[in-house]
């Protein structure tokens, strides 16, 4: 016989408390199944495409009005979503494991092998190769696009790091811009003073804070997963000699590349190492600034910094014929020449730089610098961010007395090697 | 013939549907919280226990969205102990949240005690002081930001005017004094939430007590420490509890002023858990680091709800 015992608190709370444990405690991860996209239109392909970005700001404009151009052209409707910088990775990867991915991500082209290798990317392989515009590109952009032989992404932009001089405070120093290191560090100490400083550039904790000091290791014939060797001792000498010298501020470890952007338009710093990304904001708010802007400071070997994004469609895309209609679209160089301008971003294609406009002076600086700029490899890629975390903080031990060269140097060196054993 | 008759069926099957009858209202009373209990269990308890058990697996990335996370069990939970960043941070954690905690009491008390008293303007100036706790805290963080700037900040301008440091200082690239100035700049957003909340423990401290106490010769201090601070501990101990729990698991305001640096100098735990999660892609460390971060506020929250009932 069937007896109905009244349901206790304390049972329903055990059993919902049961029942939520044993979902959680599911294996956890993986990735939907394929046409389980945002863009999901029961795998059809007749909806909307979706196009996922990180371009804030003054750059958000450029980019969706390009993306109306192309459905203004072909008909195509595309819905955008801009998701901050900070959120994209963390957005991205949510989406990839519980649904609702975008047909076309665009990421940073540093990320490109990790998802690629995290099978969030469809192999465009194929497409690259029946499209035959290969080629076409600078090879640095182009080789993050690569991974374990197979092409995962396209370039959309790309963007380098040189040093902008204050021609003003150079001359009233009598010194020319500086081209190796050595002058660079010279030219930082003679323009130091009265509240101003040499030479600024981004320190802050994390990825962006650790370009200026890569730079410099590179330039003395560095290799990323070796700091303990010369070019490492080297490095972090001169960012020491620079900041014990007064050449460059305490505040370099505080300042993102905004900040350094402010410190040099309003004259606090003589020099810095930025990116092109600024090019517009100084005409427009320092309209009489005189600059120079030339190549990163050699030492051993010349070398920049390449910055740059990429077109990815992902595996769960219910379109990737379209995806790839549109990101075929955006690549040719006369659409790019009316939008690169927009975004003070450079060509990612030889023939696009061909152009007219690319051969103003400033501009050719930073797209020459696309020959010499360094990106990771595609074994070092998927840690890469966790490697440049680890060099900011090494630079900032040494930086703020609060640990020797050596000491430094030997633990970002053990942590490399953890993170590229993954 | 013989007729016997027995009680005992009905009986039970009037206890049989009497129990239905409690049974169904139980199923009842349950059916009209199952929506409550269904969103509470879908956005709390199952991202806490997928949390607690991610921390189970070695999760990299690759692992993780290819669907080959490995079973390690609590070795990673012992691995992310063994880990003297864990320690780092808890320490700095804890420093962070008791500092700002003190800071919120002390000034939070000092100001419910001044706008307790009605003077022309107190309203106004009771509001405006309010606005640091309405503002965004991703605005306030800004704000400390660009005043703590090293260069052109408003604070040195000010102490260095009034000479009391002789030369600008660089608050936040300083690995001693970056902790301390994101204390001042919780504290700052904390205050208002303390003082209002200790504005409505005093007015209900009958004012016949003080009367009586001056009668007895009591003077302001007297009276501040043997009726106020007693008569306020209650209150005194739920916002500082609420506050520890806000408080330790700040993530916004430190990430915008320091990013946790320099060094680690400000790393507490919830940045801590983001750097291992979202820029290593570790989601297996992340999740435990996670974890361990929940068990201090969950204690405390524990604690504070079994005080509200007893009080109840």
């Amino acid at each position: 016989m069937l007896t109905t015992s009244p349901l206790t608190r304390r049972t329903a709370i055990a059993s919902g408390i049961g029942l939520t444990a044993a979902l959680a405690a599911c294996t956890p991860g993986g990735t939907p199944d394929k046409g389980d996209a945002g863009s999901s239109d029961g795998g059809g392909g007749g909806g909307p495409l979706t196009f996922w970005h990180y371009y804030g700001g003054v750059a958000t404009a450029p980019l969706e009005a390009l993306i109306a151009r192309y459905t203004e052209e072909t008909g195509n409707e595309v819905e955008v979503r801009f998701i901050p910088f900070g959120d994209f990775n963390r957005t991205l990867l949510q989406a990839a494991t519980g649904g609702g991915l975008p047909d076309i991500a665009l990421i940073n082209a540093f990320d490109t092998a990790l998802f690629a290798g995290s099978d969030m990317l469809l192999d465009l392989s194929d497409r690259v190769a029946d499209w035959g515009e290969q080629d076409s590109y600078f090879a640095g952009p182009w080789a993050t696009t690569r991974m374990g032989g197979a092409t995962f992404s396209v370039p959309h932009v790309a963007d380098t790091y040189a040093l902008w001089t204050d021609s003003a405070a150079l001359s009233a120093a009598g010194i020319e811009p500086p081209t190796t290191w050595d002058e660079a560090e010279e030219a930082a100490l003679s323009t130091a003073g009265d509240g101003s400083f040499g030479l600024a550039f981004c320190g802050i904790n994390g990825v962006e804070g650790a370009t200026a000091w890569l730079l410099r290791f590179l330039a003395a014939g560095g290799d990323i997963t070796d700091f303990t060797g010369d070019a490492g001792t080297v490095a972090m000498e001169s960012f020491q000699r620079l900041l014990t010298e007064g050449g460059v501020s305490e505040g370099v470890l505080t300042w993102n590349e905004d900040d350094v952007f402010t410190q040099f338009r309003s004259e606090a710093a003589a020099m810095m190492i930025n990116s092109a990304s600024y090019l517009t904001s100084l005409a427009e708010e320092a309209p009489d600034l005189e600059v120079e802007v030339v190549a990163m400071p050699e030492d051993q070997t010349a070398v920049s910094w390449l910055s740059a994004e990429n077109l990815t469609i992902t595996n769960s895309s219910s379109n990737p014929d379209a995806a790839w209609e549109l990101i075929t679209w955006m690549q040719q160089p006369e659409i790019m020449n009316e939008y690169l301008p927009d975004r003070n971003k450079l060509p990612v294609r030889t023939d696009t730089a061909e152009d007219e406009q690319w051969q103003d002076p400033v501009k050719k600086v930073f797209v020459d610098q696309l020959d010499v700029a360094w990106a990771p490899d595609e074994n070092v890629s998927p840690a890469s961010a966790e490697i440049f975390t680890e060099v900011q903080l090494a630079m900032q031990s040494v930086l703020s007395g609060s640990a020797g060269i050596e000491d430094a140097l030997g633990t970002l060196q053990s942590a490399t090697d953890a993170a590229l054993q993954g | 013939m013989t007729m016997t008759t027995t009680h005992d069926a009905p009986s039970r099957r009037t206890a049989r549907a009497g129990r239905r009858q409690r049974g169904a209202q139980s199923m009842a009373k349950y059916l009209f919280i199952l929506p409550a209990v269904l969103f509470v269990a879908a956005t709390t308890v199952y991202p806490l226990l997928y949390n607690v058990n991610l921390g189970l697996y070695d999760a990299p990335i690759q692992k993780f969205l290819g669907g080959n996370v490995e079973w390690v069990g609590f070795a990673q939970y012992g691995e992310v102990l063994a880990d003297p960043a864990i320690w780092k941070s808890l320490a700095t954690s804890l420093i962070y949240t008791v500092s700002t905690i003190v800071f919120m009491l002390v000034i939070g008390t000092a100001l419910a005690l001044l706008f307790n008293k009605q003077f022309p303007g107190n309203k106004l100036l009771r509001a405006l002081l309010f606005l640091p706790y309405v503002l965004p805290s991703v605005v306030a963080a800004n704000v400390w930001r660009w005043m703590l700037d090293g260069t052109s900040g408003l604070v040195n301008h000010v102490l260095t005017t009034l000479r009391i440091i002789p030369e600008p200082v660089f608050w936040l690239g300083s690995p001693q004094l970056a902790l301390p100035a994101v204390i001042l700049a919780t504290s700052w957003t904390m205050v208002p939430f303390a003082m209002l909340l200790i504005i409505a423990g005093l007015q209900n401290i009958p004012r016949t007590t003080y009367e009586a106490a001056e009668l007895d010769g009591a003077g302001s201090w007297t009276s501040f420490w043997r009726i106020t601070v007693p008569l306020l501990r209650p209150v005194l101990s739920v916002v500082a509890l609420l506050g520890f729990i806000y408080t330790f698991k700040t993530f916004d305001t430190i990430f915008i002023m320091t990013r946790g640096g320099p060094g680690d100098a400000t790393t507490v735990m919830p940045i801590l858990a983001y750097n291992e999660a979202f820029v290593n892609f570790d989601l297996g460390t992340g999740a435990s680091v996670n974890t361990l971060l929940l068990v201090i506020p969950m204690i405390l929250a524990i604690f504070y709800f079994r005080s509200t009932r007893k009080e109840g």
